[in-house]
């Protein structure tokens, strides 16, 4: 058996981005291995492996903005899914993103990440360069699995063209001084999705009350009748 | 204008109304979602017939305004038979405009597609989903101006789902009856089909015809017997394509809809024979396909109970009509069943390496879902593989229906004997199942391009 300073020296040495070598090693262990790494699908497999990340493609569901009955938007349990329309974009159509739009998208490929390696989503240089922005929170935590929900941002002054299949973001991989730990339970919020994900909320009183806030304002929708009497809507 | 002629333009307004509105409700909804090529093609057509009508429709007033003694005979007769036609479409155009692949299993639609097609007599038939109200799965015979689309409709609670769709494959079989029925060919129709009708009509004549006493009795009795032998044929189609995965589907959505209860499961009606039966010839292809060895050991009721009901006594199988049993429906219809395995073992010879496809990679596809992973990849002996999509369908509801704690298990807070908890992640399975499906055909057409692109 290893001791704690041999295996922190094995961590060490090999900490730093992956390489492509490493990358393909990793996605020749089994899914059942704690260090194995899977993308699935991964066409073209010589041609999506860089030097130090993989192309990532994009998927065929997105999740655009919805125009809201109420005038504002608060993240809480019951309109953290009413933010959002479902569309699917079979591969050969586009989806138009207007100039200043951003809609949420996911990768076609579905990844299991090892328990010691983080993942960064950065843009492919040339989408970048069409004024595309992919993901501003894109950290990818050990063991994550899913297909990879990307928020997608037109900063263009023009409505782009986003291809279902083509590729968009680049997925590097980084190490971490991280043990896989067989009976720590994984959160179930976001796992294993296979279509762009909406976010999920607690109420904000919930949140606020676990750091000791004892009151928290909140928006509620109400009626006056004729007699200027308040209802709140059920 | 005479009255007759007043009548028919009166007549012909409405129905150039009703087209007009019906290709107008295609074009306001087809854009705003995505479609099945199928459904696409369909909605395409009935533009393509709201244009030839329209114009049909003036053609028949601007003749009938020139022979008005013709109105009553020709003209009006022709109005009628137009307005049946769109009538028909009208029933359909909804629940078709409703079925779009955000509330479809998009994925088993392109599977059950590509099975169909591998029959050589129907290399040209589609699958056309309807979402329908009623809990319960249809399938609608194709009127001449459709047939070549399978019309099946799916309740629309199911339809985002998987598992319990998968009895679709049997309302195809409907229509893969049908069809080879109307094959007159020797070359499309297989011999074992003919030979199926000749055993229907033989059981019927010699140990059926003699009990009933007047020609009536006997017209009804022959639709009895060939509607037994029709679902027969439909869920043996469906086991050979689909594999057990049929059986467990068909047994979560009896049960679903209270058929699998111990006073039905033996009883035959008008239109079904008896569970007991339906299990019993399923169980026999599960056996000679090689599926049983690979799924007996399942721990899950759904393999006691196929079992058990196949296991039933067949004396004490029983149809029962205005409160009077009469034993000689079902010995004919026994003499008839050897012949459905022939028939339906004829068309579904691209079936014959599923089970042993399924064996070899069930434990890694399993392996895949307990750690949440879509299965389209695979790891044999250090290489990577894709599985089938039935092998994936098979394994999946294998894992469903015995594994699925082991998969909540490894959450945070999530607890297998809670509906709500277990909802969910057979939702996640399902989803898993349908990607690795989409997968496994884009990885193909990927292949498949390569190759066109380096072939000299």
């Amino acid at each position: 058996m290893a001791t704690e300073s041999e295996s922190t020296s094995k961590r060490d040495s090999g900490l730093g981005v992956f390489s492509k070598r490493e990358i393909e090693a990793r996605l020749a262990l089994g899914v059942d291995n704690p260090e194995g790494l899977v993308i699935t699908p991964l066409f073209n497999r010589k041609k999506a492996l860089d030097a130090d990340s993989v192309d990532l493609r994009l998927g065929t569901y997105f999740l655009l903005p919805r125009s809201l009955p109420e005038p504002y938007f608060c993240p809480d349990k019951k309109t953290a899914t009413s933010l959002h329309v479902k569309v699917h974009v079979p591969l050969g159509r586009y989806l138009v993103v207007p100039a200043h739009h951003t809609v949420l998208g996911s990768t076609l490929e579905f990844i299991k990440l090892p328990c010691d390696a983080s993942g960064e989503i950065l843009t492919k240089s040339s989408i970048a360069r069409t004024f595309i922005v992919v993901e501003t929170a894109p950290w990818i935590h050990p063991e994550y699995r899913g297909c990879l929900t990307l928020e997608i941002a037109n900063v263009s002054n023009t409505p782009v063209l986003l291809y279902p299949g083509r590729t968009i973001g680049q997925l590097i991989l980084l190490h971490v001084a991280r043990d896989h730990d067989p009976a720590a339970k994984i959160a179930s919020s976001y796992f294993g999705p296979v279509h762009p994900e909406a976010p999920l909320f607690k109420n904000p009183e919930e949140d606020l009350r676990g750091i000791g806030v004892p009151r928290t304002s909140v928006i509620r929708k109400s009626w006056i009748d004729d007699k200027g009497q308040f209802e709140l809507d059920a | 204008m005479s009255s007759s002629g007043e009548s028919l333009v009166h007549e012909a307004t409405s129905l150039l109304r009703l087209v007009v509105s019906i290709d107008r409700f295609v074009s306001e909804h087809e854009d705003q979602f995505a479609y099945t090529e199928a459904a696409q093609a369909f909605f395409k057509d009935t533009h393509k017939w709201a244009t030839e009508d329209t114009g049909r429709i003036a053609d028949i007033t601007s003749k009938a305004a020139k022979a008005p003694d013709q109105v009553e005979s020709r003209y009006l007769p022709e109005l009628i038979t137009l307005k049946g036609r769109w009538k028909t479409l009208h029933t359909y155009i909804k629940p078709a405009i409703d079925a779009h692949t955000l509330t479809l299993p998009a994925p088993l639609i392109k599977m059950a597609t590509e099975h169909l097609k591998q029959i050589p007599a129907l290399a040209e038939s589609s699958i056309v989903a309807l979402l329908t109200p009623e809990l319960m799965y249809f399938y609608n015979t194709p009127k001449s101006a459709f047939s070549s689309s399978v019309l099946v409709e799916v309740p629309y609670s199911q339809a985002p789902g998987f598992f319990t769709n998968l009895t679709i494959y049997h309302e195809i079989g409907h229509y893969v009856y049908e069809r080879l029925g109307q094959v007159t060919s020797a070359a499309g129709k297989p011999q074992a089909s003919t030979n199926l009708t000749e055993a229907m009509e033989r059981a019927f004549a010699e140990k059926l015809r003699p009990a009933l006493p007047t020609a009536r009795n006997r017209a009804w009795a022959e639709r009895v017997l060939a509607a037994w032998t029709r679902e027969i044929f439909c869920d043996l189609f469906a086991l050979r394509n689909l594999g057990p995965a049929f059986s467990f589907a068909l047994i979560d959505m009896l049960s679903l809809i209270g058929l699998m209860t111990e006073e039905t499961e033996i009883a035959f009606d008008e239109e079904h024979p008896a569970p007991a039966v339906r299990f019993r010839e399923q169980l026999r292809v599960l056996k000679s396909d090689g599926w049983w060895t690979t799924v007996q050991d399942l721990q899950t009721e759904h393999i006691s109970l196929i079992s058990r009901l196949a296991g039933q006594d067949r004396d004490n199988y029983f149809f029962e009509f205005q409160e009077k049993r009469i034993p000689e429906f079902t010995t004919a219809f026994e003499n008839v069943v050897p012949l459905i395995h022939e028939a339906v073992v004829a068309i579904t010879g691209h079936c014959v390496n599923l089970a042993q496809d399924f064996a070899q990679n069930r434990g890694e596809i399993e392996q895949c879902l307990a750690h949440g992973v879509v299965p389209s990849r695979l790891l044999v002996d250090d290489n990577p593989s894709w599985p089938t999509p039935i092998a994936m369908v098979n394994a999946a509801y294998c894992f469903y229906l015995s594994r699925l704690p082991e998969l909540m298990d490894k959450l945070e807070d999530q607890d297998s004997s809670k509906p709500a908890d277990r909802q969910k992640w057979i939702q996640k399975l399902e989803s898993w199942t349908m990607k690795g499906i989409e997968d496994y055909y884009l990885l193909k057409a990927e292949q498949k391009a390569r190759v066109a692109i380096t072939a000299p």
